[in-house]
């Protein structure tokens, strides 16, 4: 796995860059996150909570292109790691911390 | 012959002057052997070894849950992480259902076109809660 973006500049959200990205999902995205989670919780219809969907998912690949173009390298190289270790955070401590210290969460 | 040529002395007047050849103890005799029972009552007390014992067990015990508090924190990072994406992954999910519902329902409402009082897409449930479908296979294009 080469490069988290693809040839066209999108994010791609594989397991392993969702997984890297998943402290700065966890904290910049909490609005979003929380509104699609009471919707799915007031009803489990798919249809009911679709645009809220669209909200998490517009969000999360917005996030995803910001964080590979302010620390590009560390994050292909976090990403990388995880999906050589099959997204074992234990695994891939050294290339935490470098992302973490180039891209902080808030 | 040869008993008398081995066990020869000097001057002997007859066989029966030889001297004995016998396998005996050695001169000013054997040294003396212990047998008498000697267990002695020396060393740590009965609650020195429990204490040291249990001293031992809860200092374990002690790494043991230290070594549990690492493993519980890496597990809920783990799970942590999981969580933040849990959304995505299930709007993303949540579109492709959506599309092959819609394609399902259309089929449906083809076939029972015919049938009178048939609600396409009605819930065969009373609660009035939505239910995935429980057609048997989640993604039939995948298995």
């Amino acid at each position: 796995m080469d490069s988290t973006m693809d040839a066209s500049g999108e994010p791609i959200p594989t397991s392993s860059v969702l997984m890297a990205a998943a402290k700065h999902i966890g904290t910049r995205c909490r609005g979003e996150n929380m509104a699609f989670l009471k919707c799915k919780k007031d009803d489990p219809n798919p249809e009911q909570c679709l645009d809220k969907g669209r909200q998490v998912t517009e969000f999360v690949l917005h996030l995803l292109k910001d964080l590979h173009q302010n620390c590009n390298k560390e994050m292909d190289a976090y990403a990388g790691c995880m999906y050589y270790h099959t997204n074992e955070f234990e695994l891939c401590r050294k290339e935490q911390q470098s992302f973490e210290k180039a891209c902080p969460f808030l | 012959m040869t008993e008398a040529v081995i066990r020869n002395k000097a001057g002997m007047a007859s066989i029966k002057d030889m001297p004995v050849m016998q396998d005996g103890p050695p001169p000013g005799g054997f040294a003396p052997v212990r047998f008498a029972r000697r267990i002695p009552n020396t060393g740590p007390s009965a609650m020195a070894i429990f204490l040291t014992t249990f001293g031992v067990f809860s200092w374990g015990m002690y790494e043991v849950g230290k070594g549990n508090k690492i493993r519980r924190a890496i597990k809920e990072e783990k799970y942590a992480a999981r969580r933040a994406i849990l959304p995505v992954i299930q709007a993303e999910e949540d579109e492709r259902f959506v599309k092959e519902w819609k394609k399902y329902l259309a089929e449906e409402a083809r076939i029972m076109k015919d049938v009178p009082g048939w609600k396409v897409g009605e819930s065969v449930y009373h609660s009035g809660k939505w239910m995935p479908p429980a057609s048997g296979e989640l993604r039939p294009d995948i298995w």
